[in-house]
């Protein structure tokens, strides 16, 4: 199947790519080309236990990547548009195979000026029509017209296509429930658009992951949505409000085994509120959310069989003085027979404060959060403050201090329960040497950690920026020592050096780069890792 | 415990306070449709590598905006779930797309997706260094304050 999907992806490409030029002749107007290409070669070097380091393969890695906008828009307004990225890789970060690979392509005709307007996407796109019934990365075609009908905006548009993992380069070698299931989608949304009522639409979707190995879900989800703006008095109220029917069927398994059918609904409904005339600004914001056991549609982010209600209030802004609380409660599995509680309750505090010509910043967070569920196996309790404090000593300097402390109390089981504590100072200045501005942060973090995965890890750092008028040099270095008693690899010290010098000449950017880890635990091996790369990367913009 | 990890961090990606579509209208402004001129990428990979240093840090609540779905949940499921010695690198950073640009008083706004490489570090549930790798794609919303 990937074979076949390559074929089809390269001849999609070839006839996307060719068809601007069948255009050229049609339409009066110029072609407008703008993009990026860079070019990147580096080389990893990585002795002894790589799996204490970010790298894992070592040797050179190198790539030419190319990012292209072709527009041509005629008098009348109609637009010819195509966007391609791609890159030629020989670098096993960027790629998970060698060789060209197509990342973006799509086509654009819009035309104003026919009898119904029109537009038309065909590629790789983000389709959207609402939160609840498609949101979703996909290759196809994408329709739309936009009909002068009662004095209101119309939109119809009809989407096909399909997501497959192989076209994104998506390592396949992964945890199945970790990646985006592969299905294919048709569906059709008409939204009307009114100054006054607001924009409305109606979607309807249907999505098939019996092509994908990962299930045999075909579902047909039809929503209803509606965005609307709200004044009254001096509250302006943005309200997003959607609910949508799902029914088809679901198989787990292979074969034909343990296929249903399922039916179920979902809501969705969310209030922003502002009030601006006030001396003090006033923001507010509710969500609730319902989602039935069987409402888990393909191609969006909705989670089934959960509820949820958030709201947060606030007052002042963060430039000047500011506070905000917050209250969340979600309910998981809620069909099932053990659903999941989490309450959580906070408050957020911006606070400047001046004693004399001395004028800081604090940035206070508390909150309390309970997971529980009905059966007793959860019971987690967590409480944390966190204190931060910027004391801006003058405008060249700077420093900043964070505390913070988290206690989780597990009353069911009393394993997971911890105490963490944290504490950071660093301090920044910048001065000028010569025609070269020096910004110097050194730092120093200490965190603790006691019960469920004890530890304590102390972290000094410096890093030096020196920029110039063209070019820009960045060094870091730092240590990081870490405790972890019970382990079998009970410490580990760990160095890192990085540099990266840029140097920029109008279109054209340079850069050099070398990273070096050292990595030293009390058992096991060592690693010792080095990387230096360099890339050339270069803007166009003009006309053909 | 590495699995648990990893469903917590896939959260980072939701970034998109995806409600429904708009009216967009067609040929409605000189220009529009047109794909958008690139982002800097220096810009963005500056930007992702604090971005992955801020990971499982209290400096991670800031990067995530007010509207960002779930805000509050993923960074209490983050404090609770991920252990602490688990850090976040970059390890490529593929297409960076910009979806949507709008000029307001004093600043510019670009939404932008980006398609980025990590590797996860940390220690398994039997104490042993682990590594894993995954490829997520980002949306960002990028301010610009301009002069005016």
């Amino acid at each position: 199947m990937a074979a076949t999907g390559t074929a089809i992806g390269r001849a999609l490409a070839a006839a996307l790519l060719l068809l601007p030029v069948v255009a050229a002749a049609q339409d009066s107007g110029d072609w407008r080309m703008r993009g990026q290409t860079t070019s990147r070669v580096e080389y990893y070097d990585i002795d002894g236990d790589s799996l204490l380091g970010p790298y894992g393969r070592d040797g050179v890695q190198a790539y030419q990547s190319l990012h292209l906008g072709l527009s041509r828009q005629a008098d009348s307004g109609a637009l010819w548009d195509l966007e391609f990225a791609g890159v030629l890789s020989a670098s096993e970060y960027r790629t998970t195979e060698p060789g060209g690979h197509v990342e973006y392509l799509r086509l654009r005709r819009e035309d104003p000026a026919a009898a119904v307007p029109y537009r038309l996407d065909v590629g790789d796109q983000h389709a959207r029509f609402s939160r609840l019934s498609l949101d979703q990365d996909l290759r196809g075609v994408r329709g739309e017209i936009q009909p002068a009908l009662g004095g209101l905006d119309h939109s119809l548009v009809w989407v096909s296509g399909a997501y497959r993992r192989h076209w994104h380069d998506v390592d396949a070698r992964l945890d199945p429930g970790l990646l985006e299931p592969e299905a294919d989608y048709h569906g059709v949304s008409w939204l009307v658009a009114d100054p006054a009522l607001g924009e409305w639409s109606l979607n309807t979707v249907h999505h098939d992951r019996t092509a994908g190995a990962d299930g045999g879900d075909r579902h047909l989800v039809t929503s209803l949505a509606a965005a609307l703006d709200i004044r009254f008095l001096h509250q302006r109220l943005d309200t997003d409000l959607e609910w949508a029917h799902l029914q088809g069927t679901t198989r787990r398994g292979s074969g034909g085994a343990g296929e249903r059918a399922v039916a179920d609904t979902g809501l969705f409904a969310q209030v922003d509120g502002s009030n601006t005339a006030l001396e003090m600004p006033l923001d507010y914001r509710l969500r609730y959310e319902d989602y039935g056991a069987g409402f888990r549609p393909a191609g969006t982010d909705v989670v089934g069989d959960r509820r949820a209600f958030v709201t947060t209030a606030g007052v002042g802004s963060e430039e000047r003085a500011r506070l905000q609380g917050r209250y969340q409660r979600h309910v998981d599995h809620a069909s099932g027979p053990n659903p999941v509680h989490l309450v959580e309750h906070g408050v957020e505090a911006v606070v400047p404060f001046g004693l004399g010509p001395v004028h800081t910043r604090h940035e206070l967070d508390a909150a309390h959060r309970e997971r529980r569920d009905e059966r007793g196996w959860i019971d987690e309790h967590t409480r944390r403050l966190s204190w931060d404090m910027i004391l801006p000593l003058a405008e060249t300097r700077e420093t900043r201090l964070t505390l913070y402390w988290r206690n989780l109390d597990d009353r069911a089981t009393g394993r997971y329960g911890h105490r963490e504590r944290r504490i950071s100072l660093s301090h920044r200045t910048r001065f000028r040497l010569g025609g070269v501005q020096i910004t110097a942060t050194p730092g120093l973090a200490y965190r603790t950690r006691d019960g469920f995965l004890a530890q304590r890890a102390i972290d000094p750092t410096l890093s030096l920026e020196a920029a110039g008028a063209l070019q820009e040099l960045d060094v870091s270095l730092g240590y990081h020592e870490l405790e972890r008693p019970g382990r079998r690899a009970r410490s580990i010290d760990e160095y890192r050096l990085a540099m990266d010098w840029h140097y920029r000449l109008r279109r054209h950017q340079l850069g050099l780069e070398y990273e070096h880890h050292l990595a030293a635990p009390s058992a096991g091996e060592d690693l010792e890792l080095w990387k230096a790369g360099v890339f050339w990367r270069y803007q166009f913009a003009g006309s053909l | 415990m590495i699995r648990l990890l990893f469903l917590v961090f896939l959260g980072v990606s939701l970034a998109a306070p995806a409600q429904q579509r708009s009216f967009e209208p067609i040929g409605g402004e000189a220009g529009a449709g047109v794909t958008l001129p690139p982002h800097d990428r220096t810009l963005v990979e500056d930007w992702l590598e604090s971005l992955a240093q801020a990971w499982n840090t209290p400096r991670l609540a800031p990067l995530l905006a007010p509207a960002f779905p779930e805000r509050q949940r993923l960074l209490g499921a983050l404090e609770d779930r991920v252990p602490p010695d688990a850090r976040l690198r970059v390890l490529s950073v593929g297409p960076v797309r910009v979806l949507s640009e709008s000029r307001e008083t004093g600043r510019i706004v670009r939404t932008l997706r980006i398609t980025v490489r990590w590797a996860v570090v940390g220690t398994d549930a039997d104490g042993s260094p682990t590594r894993r790798e995954t490829q997520q794609e980002l949306v960002v919303e990028w301010l610009r304050r301009v002069p005016q």
